[in-house]
């Protein structure tokens, strides 16, 4: 707050200006309601503008008359700092658009430019938007038709060279006929790729994480939510980045959940770029050949992700044709809360060779899969968020290995403590118990058993939105990704894991415990350690008979 | 552009001079439309023409004390309430002095921005809260005095001019923010930034 509030800001005695076209054909309308008198529809062009049928991020959308052909048309009026297409490399992206028609793919006819704002015309869809159409219940094999064609239509613009760089279901069309079609190809700037030094983006605070992005100066970040790692690293973007973000979208439809946890562009970016997809509970069988589909396509690394949007779509076909008819038809994606529990373990194996076996925030028990040797990863005491504590841990060790069964003992007493909400996954001869809060990992080898018990406590914090508006600071957090990465590299060497916490630490910091949560933790951490007690209890019994209940 | 004053212009226009009330449309369409841009990015057609429709029935309330515009404005925020809470499900529980565009979910405006500070100002003022924007934007934009607010919002003048205050301390607040976002560069920012092209180089060379 600033020292004195009354001279504060007084520079925008300036009202901004109104789109003019938008104005114009505002006026008509208006008038015509108050004064019956008939409208004056606005020319754009061969187009008169007949009506506003949608407002985005990239501008207005009208369905609009192409006065020479006689049909009608969609024409989207680019917002004005959109207009700038140095080098014409937005105009020549139209182009190849307008050359490319794909059933899957918004037909475009022109593009133009209108009092210094570009605008588009294309095809007009009767329908609604992907987001919207999944909002319905539909049964698997549904939403899985309409994904792969929503699929080969990115594909076909791959193929001539384009790149989406905002995929999202907000930029599917699905007709009135049942076809999707993408939509909005190319409109807008990628960030500078040619220049070496790329950094990662500026995103402002507060930004909506499912709004399409722009710098001041109309160049396109993408949407948060869906961004692909690279993206958030200011690389270029490329077919593979679009895969990532349809992949998102597909993972969010099936699940019911999207992929990766945070509700503002900080904790979202470092979700994604570490390759943290949350666990999540399936609400019935997900195929397990869907499991892996979009295990390789959210991978972090852009190479270890299909080759291409077909090779993707050819497998979502594949298993299309193949798939289970019960599991296909019979459920709906939503709106489907209790139910068989999901077949199978963890449910997406890996993701990510490269952030492999470090199961340090979010999604540990399928991250550990990935290098099945050991449970025993440099997990913090308890990690610590500036203020706030996110997470309380503890520990217990024994100085021989357990069995099977005792193993088997903790895993029942676990799922009676839980209601069976619990997940087992094998790790060589461990293993890692978890539910959404609560994570248990046993660690079995010849030198002795550890267990580490460990609580997010991090929903309770997720309302309190990071107020450090600087995604340059996760590219510290970007830094612990790649610690821990040589970590694992030169053989389990945990300094730079520590050091990474405190990135995150840092990065994180300003979430502010609020006193309520402060007031909660001695309760937390007594449960823990009741239950880390009761445990070891479990685990260092002799092969004795044991009542699950006692 | 006829000369008659607003007063005149809405009496003939109640009385049937299309005219007239073509006049007065002419006169305050834009500012009408600018009360509503920064603020939803739907439905204007309705919300204008409602409006101006308001004045109309309503103006056995405007008493020529006052200026027309205040009295404008005033219908155009009552419609702007009235919609908001239309579109609500707890229509009671929204409130208007404690609630921002920004919470309340709406897509952005196409008000052009002529820099990046106007960018920022308008992305700030739709996140403090509504009655806060409304008189802020009444004040910078239609040059509103405090007293003139007061007829708007309905409030006595003390509290208008309150309520402009508090605004102004709010919408600096939000600026500031944005400000150290858009211009990123925090020194921890640096640092790790450094230290994390460090790593990665080294993680390039790896095998």
């Amino acid at each position: 707050m600033p020292a004195a509030p009354d001279s504060a800001p007084e520079p925008a005695v300036t009202a901004p200006r109104l789109a003019p076209l938008e104005l114009e054909r505002l006026r008509g309308a208006v008038r015509a309601g108050l004064f019956a008198t008939p409208a004056l529809l606005p020319r754009l062009g061969r187009y008169t503008l007949l009506r506003c049928i949608g407002h985005g991020g990239m501008g207005i959308v009208y369905a609009a008359r192409d006065e020479e052909l006689g049909r009608e048309v969609a024409i989207k009026l680019l917002r004005a700092e959109l207009a700038d297409d140095e080098g014409g490399r937005l105009t020549r992206e139209a182009r190849a658009l307008a050359r490319l028609a794909h059933p899957n793919v918004v037909a475009v006819f022109d593009v133009g430019i209108h009092d210094g704002q570009r605008f588009i015309a294309m095809e007009l869809v009767s329908g609604e938007d992907l987001r919207r159409w999944l909002a319905a219940p539909r049964p698997l094999r549904e939403v899985l038709r309409v994904f792969a064609a929503a699929g080969r239509g990115l594909a076909a613009a791959h193929a001539v060279g384009l790149v989406h760089r905002d995929f999202k279901p907000d930029n599917v069309l699905v007709g009135d006929d049942g076809r999707p079609r993408v939509l909005d190809f190319g409109l807008a700037r990628p960030p500078d790729a040619t220049d070496t030094a790329a950094a990662p983006p500026v995103l402002p605070r507060g930004v909506d994480p499912f709004a399409t992005t722009f710098t001041s100066t109309g160049v396109l970040l993408g949407t948060p939510a869906y961004m692909a790692p690279e993206q958030y690293l200011g690389e270029p973007a490329d077919a593979r980045s679009d895969q990532f973000s349809f992949a998102v979208a597909l993972y969010h439809a099936v699940y019911g959940e999207r992929p990766f946890a945070g509700d503002d562009p900080q904790s979202l970016a470092l979700s994604i770029v570490r390759g943290r997809v949350r666990p999540v509970t399936p609400r019935y069988p997900v195929p397990p050949w869907l499991e892996a589909l979009l295990g390789q396509s959210l991978r972090v690394d852009a190479d270890g992700r299909f080759a291409s949007m077909d090779a993707l779509v050819d497998v979502l076909d594949a298993g299309l044709e193949r798939g289970d008819a019960a599991v296909l038809d019979a459920l709906p994606t939503r709106a489907f809360v209790a139910g068989p529990r999901p077949t199978g373990t963890g449910a997406l194996a890996v993701f990510d060779g490269f952030t492999g076996a470090v199961p340090l925030a979010a999604a540990p028990s399928e991250r550990a899969l990935a290098v099945p040797t050991s449970t025993a990863v440099a997990l913090p005491p308890e990690a610590e968020h500036g203020a706030a504590i996110t997470s309380v841990s503890t520990r217990r060790s024994l100085p021989h290995a357990i069995s099977e069964a005792a193993l088997g003992r903790m895993t029942l007493e676990l799922d009676r403590v839980s209601d069976r909400r619990g997940k087992v996954t094998r790790v060589g001869t461990g293993l890692i118990w978890s539910t959404r809060a609560l994570e248990v990992h046993v660690d079995v080898d010849a030198a002795g058993t550890r267990v580490l018990v460990w609580r997010r406590l991090a929903p309770a914090l997720r309302r309190r939105r990071a107020s450090l508006g600087v995604l340059g600071l996760f590219f510290g957090a970007l830094s612990i990704t790649l610690a821990e990465a040589m970590g694992l590299l030169s053989g389990g060497f945990e300094g730079p894991i520590v050091l990474g916490l405190l990135g995150v630490g840092v990065a994180m910091g300003i979430h502010v415990a609020d006193e309520h949560h402060e007031r909660a933790l001695p309760a937390r951490r007594a449960e823990l350690e009741f239950l880390a007690d009761r445990l070891m209890q479990l685990a260092a019994a002799r092969e004795a008979p044991l009542a699950p209940d006692g | 552009m006829d000369a008659r004053d607003d007063r005149s212009l809405l009496d003939a226009w109640a009385a049937g001079d299309r005219d007239a009330g073509e006049a007065l449309f002419a006169r305050y369409f834009e500012a009408v439309v600018r009360f509503f841009q920064n603020k939803l990015s739907r439905d204007h057609d309705d919300l204008i023409q409602q409006t101006f429709l308001g004045c109309l029935e309503g103006r056995a309330r405007f008493r020529g004390d006052g200026s027309f515009r205040a009295f404008l404005f005033g219908v155009a925020h009552n419609v702007l309430g009235k919609h908001l809470r239309g579109r609500y499900r707890e229509p009671t529980a929204l409130d208007l002095a404690h609630v921002s565009f920004a919470e309340l979910g709406d897509s952005p405006s196409l008000l052009i921005a002529a820099d990046q500070k106007q960018l920022a100002m308008l992305t700030a003022l739709r996140r403090i809260p509504v009655d806060h924007q409304v008189a802020l934007e009444l004040h910078y934009w239609e040059g509103m005095t405090a007293a003139e607010l007061a007829e708007v919002l309905a409030l006595p003048v003390g509290t208008a001019k309150t309520r402009l205050r508090r605004a102004k301390q709010l919408l600096a607040a939000e600026l500031a923010d944005l400000e150290a976002g858009l211009t990123g560069a925090e020194p921890t920012a640096t640092r790790l930034d450094t230290w994390a092209a460090g790593i990665r180089r080294q993680v390039d060379r790896a095998p």
